[in-house]
């Protein structure tokens, strides 16, 4: 039974104890004289306390109907991201405001009114139950959650048996109010659910200024993700300015919070628009760098929040490609060339002139001079990262080093850098499939050659400058005209030509399986050399070309490693790795790990050779991460990648109402949207409060009363009582 | 410069058949040259060769018997003797037979080319230069030699001794060489340098001697490169000497004509 006002524990055991002490006392009294009127008493007594205590146990009860009042409810969203944070005017944040305007026209506590339900939203959607318990302050803004969860609530098409009224009347949400600066992360308006207008009152209460304020934002940071010692390199920093009168701007550019250099800058002239500073630094110190941009004006600004940005930089160790340079034949180009390979320090040069035709006299000079050469192994042509193919006979090889050479290029990624030769010793002379296969173009036969050697103005194409294999300025500096070697009847169809004097191409490339291949069709090369303190054409082309196709190491080269930002989670990066054994063929079940930082995570297996990992809340727009496979113990490959990632949009970055958003998706929604100044009293009167009367059944005990528990004591007591006078005891 | 001696039959009959046979080969030659033309008249000199060595010329300072177009024969039979052992295609002059012609015309050598116009000799990678007397070099010669030498050329000057056996020329190089690039810019070339080893080995040897005086290999280092390389010990009648008659070492001479033109075909 459950006693109705039950008076607590103490009160019981107060009872229990009076109780024993009332029996205590009894032993001590005397014996009665009449003893049969007391039988029949005691008797009584005896059985109302055996009833009372069945009474407890048992606990008869009966059913009856209670009738119950609800009232229909609101939901109330608040905007608890980062932009609401804002101190605008007065020592509120615009999350504050929204609480009382919420208040001062909504008037929640009215009773007459709808239920208000406080539900607050940021990346997510939750319930709050109250006001003081919103969440402070979340990162993204997402109003989708709102509608989908309002998407359960509205009212759908009734049938024919049901009124629409009374479909109204049945209906438990009311409506929504909204509280939003609308700095949405989607901004796209038909990317929310429709409504229509009727299904579900719904009202949009701008929070914020509208008015741009003076605001000074750093928009992003751009270096390379990796440069090598001992070079230097350009940060650019972009910065947006709005309303600034004519206010300068001091940048200050930060490596490691050490501040290294400022600038101050002119604001542009509109009210608002992109300045961009740029400063040189040295890489000096190996290891990774954060490098912060942090803007500022002189007077008050609204928004703090976006006036810094970081990103990192890698400064490693100058890592040297690995140089075949071979050739049959002895001519100028091959001492020039050898020259501008030498004297690149990023480049380890193995030399393979193999022009001395009597082999006892040759074998003696290349020991003598350290020549090499040309490899007859896949090994052994793996090794190397780039092959410059000199003046060479290579239909005179055995096939298999032909398939080593094709396999060098197609399935391992290395680099091919075809040399012009006279006769069967060049290019234009091969005649197996495989080797004319590498070649970019296709080449006027030697016995219809008619073109006049006719030597131009070398340029750069296009294509060429978004290669990088040397700079515009560069090639200007070359005012001597240069020719073609062979006349070319066309490029194939996946080739680009990079550089071009006249109407010939003199750099053509294009790639072939997982390489490049290049032709580098000059006539007199070795004439392009220099070698006194500025660097010539051929050391600056050969340079930028050994680059250009000597891209995958042999480290590397069983490995790839791409990131990406997913479109649904911007926040968040995704890694793919490709992992392939030695014979390039694609690896399931070995172990990769991916190194982020200090982090290191394990990549699941998607099949095929494809590993995944995903990282959450990555916002830096530098990544800088390295891939190891191994698979049964062996090291498969290794890779870095540092690449920029496209910006994180921050919360902050921009924080004016946006009114024009709000005002849109109102309409999509089926909504109203209104100023947060521009709420009135009457907007609570949007929403139509209704009350359901409800009649449930009860259980309810018949005698739940304490009280019987005290009637039980007193008898039990006055039993012992009389039981002691009559001498029962 | 030996007197001429009475021939035998066997000896006539054989120089008879050389100089048949080559005047056959060369004409041959031009009929390739030709062909050459008619192919590859789009290709320049640089391009159709793999060698070529133009002779230098230059004023000295008095009419000596061996000026600095001297015995042509020598040129040809270095650069005939290089195509046969080197994979490399070299330019042929025609119309020698060792000692003969005294003096070339001036179509016969490589190419003639002088100090004077530097953008004449830029198109050169490698020029020879030999000469008996003193000579000198105007400014603008010298400017030429260095820059011709910063930009990545190769000079070879070599000591033509003559009956006296002085070293004029080669003192005329050595002072030229040191104004131009700096006092102590002449080295010594050490037996172990390359150039005595990468196609004959000749480092017990060093700079094979035919006469004259001794001053070991001289260069210039222009960074590691050895850029200007100075003999004065006639290297060039030991290329002439077809038949080694005059000059026991002759071939020694050609292998060191060799192991330079090597040496600067590959840096």
């Amino acid at each position: 039974m459950i006693f109705v006002n039950y008076p607590g524990h103490f009160i019981a055991l107060l009872l229990f104890a009076i109780t024993a002490v009332l029996l205590v006392l009894a032993f001590r009294s005397h014996e009665l004289q009449n003893v049969k009127r007391w039988r029949w008493f005691l008797a009584a007594m005896q059985y109302v306390s055996i009833v009372i205590l069945f009474l407890i146990l048992w606990n008869p009860s009966r059913s009856e109907p209670v009738e119950t009042v609800h009232r229909n409810s609101v939901l109330v969203f608040f905007d608890t991201s980062e932009s609401m944070s804002l101190i605008e005017s007065g020592r509120k944040n615009r999350l504050q405001k929204a609480i009382d305007v919420f208040k001062g026209k909504f008037k929640p506590s009215k009773t007459q009114g709808p239920e208000y339900k406080i539900y607050g939203f940021d990346r997510q959607c939750y319930f709050s139950g109250s006001e003081n318990s919103l969440r402070r302050w979340g990162r993204q803004s997402n109003m989708h959650n709102i509608f989908v969860l309002l998407d359960k609530h509205r009212v759908t098409e009734p049938d024919t048996s049901q009124d629409k009224q009374e479909v109204l009347e049945n209906q438990k949400v009311a409506g929504a109010v909204i509280f939003t600066d609308g700095q949405a992360d989607d901004k796209n308006v038909n990317a929310y659910l429709s409504f229509r207008s009727g299904d579900l009152p719904i009202v949009l209460v701008g929070i914020g200024s509208k008015v741009p304020q003076s605001d000074v934002a750093i928009k992003a940071i751009t270096v390379p993700s990796q440069v090598a010692i001992d070079t230097t390199y350009t940060v650019r920093v972009t910065i947006t300015t709005v309303n600034l009168q004519n206010q300068p701007v001091t940048v200050e550019l930060l490596r490691d919070d050490h501040v290294i250099d400022s600038k101050d800058l002119a604001p542009p002239p509109a009210l608002r628009g992109d300045i961009t500073a740029g400063f040189t630094l040295g890489a000096d110190k190996i290891g990774s760098h954060i490098l912060s941009a942090r803007a500022k004006i002189a007077a008050d600004e609204v928004n703090l929040a976006n006036n810094t940005r970081n990103t990192m930089i890698q400064v490693v160790e100058q890592s040297k490609l690995k140089v075949l340079f071979y050739s049959e034949v002895a001519n100028f180009n091959v001492g020039k060339i050898r020259q501008a390979l030498a004297g690149n320090s990023r480049i380890e040069l193995d030399l393979g002139l193999d022009a001395i035709i009597a082999p006892p006299l040759s074998a003696k000079a290349q020991m003598m001079c350290g020549y090499v050469k040309l490899p007859t192994s896949r090994a052994g042509f793996y090794d190397y990262d780039v092959i410059i193919l000199g003046s060479c006979a290579l239909d005179n090889l055995a096939d298999e080093r032909i398939n080593c050479l094709y396999s060098f290029v197609v399935d391992r990624g290395g680099g091919l850098i075809l040399l012009p030769g006279r006769e069967e010793y060049g290019p234009c002379a091969w005649r197996n499939q495989k080797l004319r296969a590498l070649i970019p173009v296709f080449f006027e036969p030697p016995d219809e050659q008619t073109w006049t050697r006719i030597p131009a103005k070398v340029e750069l194409t296009l294509d060429g400058l978004d290669s990088k294999i040397i700079s515009r300025a560069v090639l200007m500096e070359h005012d001597e005209p240069i020719a073609a070697y062979y006349g070319i009847i066309g490029k194939k169809s996946a080739a680009s030509t990079l550089i071009s004097a006249g109407d010939r191409p003199i750099v053509s490339v294009h790639r072939v399986g997982r390489g490049r291949v290049c032709l580098l069709n000059g006539s007199e090369m070795c004439n392009w050399y220099r070698g006194d303190f500025e660097d010539g054409l051929l050391q600056k082309l050969i340079a930028g070309l050994t680059a250009y196709v000597g891209r995958i190491r042999n480290v590397e080269a069983a490995v790839e490693l791409f990131a990406e930002r997913p479109a649904a989670r911007t926040h968040d990066v995704k890694f793919t790795a490709y992992i392939c054994d030695k014979l390039f063929a694609p690896v399931t079940g070995a172990t990769v790990l991916l190194s982020i930082g200090d982090d290191v995570l394990r990549m699941d297996h998607l099949g095929r050779g494809y590993y995944a990992a995903e990282v959450k809340n990555m916002t830096d727009q530098a990544v800088i991460a390295t891939v190891q496979a191994e698979i049964n113990g062996e090291l498969l490959g290794e890779k870095t990648i540092a690449l920029d990632l496209p910006p994180v949009r921050s919360e902050m970055d921009k924080v004016r109402q946006d009114s024009d958003f709000l005002s849109d998706l109102a309409k999509r929604v089926g909504g109203r949207y209104f100023d947060a100044g521009d709420v009135d009293e009457n907007i609570a009167g949007s929403f139509q409060p209704q009350t359901r009367r409800r009649t449930d059944i009860r259980v309810k005990s018949i005698w739940p009363k304490w009280s019987l528990l005290l009637v039980l004591c007193l008898i039990l007591s006055a039993n012992w009582f009389v039981r002691r006078n009559i001498g029962l005891v | 410069m030996p007197h001429r001696q009475q021939l035998n039959r066997r000896e006539f009959l054989k120089q008879a058949g050389g100089t048949f046979g080559r005047a056959a080969l060369a004409a041959g030659g031009i009929c390739s040259i030709t062909q050459q033309q008619a192919w590859g008249k789009s290709y320049s000199e640089l391009d159709r060769y793999d060698f070529l060595m133009p002779r230098v010329k230059f004023v000295e300072d008095r009419r000596a018997p061996d000026r600095w177009n001297v015995r042509p024969g020598g040129d040809a039979n270095l650069l005939r003797r290089l195509s046969s052992v080197v994979r490399c295609k070299v330019k042929p002059i025609s119309g020698t037979n060792n000692w003969e012609p005294q003096y070339a015309a001036d179509d016969q050598f490589n190419a003639v080319v002088t100090f004077d116009e530097f953008k004449v000799i830029s198109k050169y990678p490698f020029l020879f230069m030999t000469g008996e007397n003193h000579f000198e070099f105007d400014d603008e010669q010298k400017n030429n030699l260095y820059s011709y030498i910063a930009r990545g050329g190769f000079l070879l000057m070599d000591d033509c001794v003559v009956a006296s056996g002085g070293d004029f020329f080669y003192k005329s190089a050595y002072q030229l060489l040191e104004e131009v690039f700096g006092r102590g810019a002449v080295k010594r070339i050490a037996n172990e340098h390359e150039v005595f080893h990468n196609v004959y080995d000749l480092g017990d040897i060093g700079l094979p001697y035919m006469h004259g005086q001794n001053h070991g290999a001289r260069g210039v280092f222009f960074g590691d490169r050895l850029a200007v390389f100075l003999a004065s010990t006639d290297l060039h009648c030991g290329w002439t000497d077809g038949q080694g008659r005059h000059f026991p070492n002759h071939d020694q001479a050609v292998q060191m004509g060799i192991n330079i033109i090597m040496y600067a075909i590959s840096h």
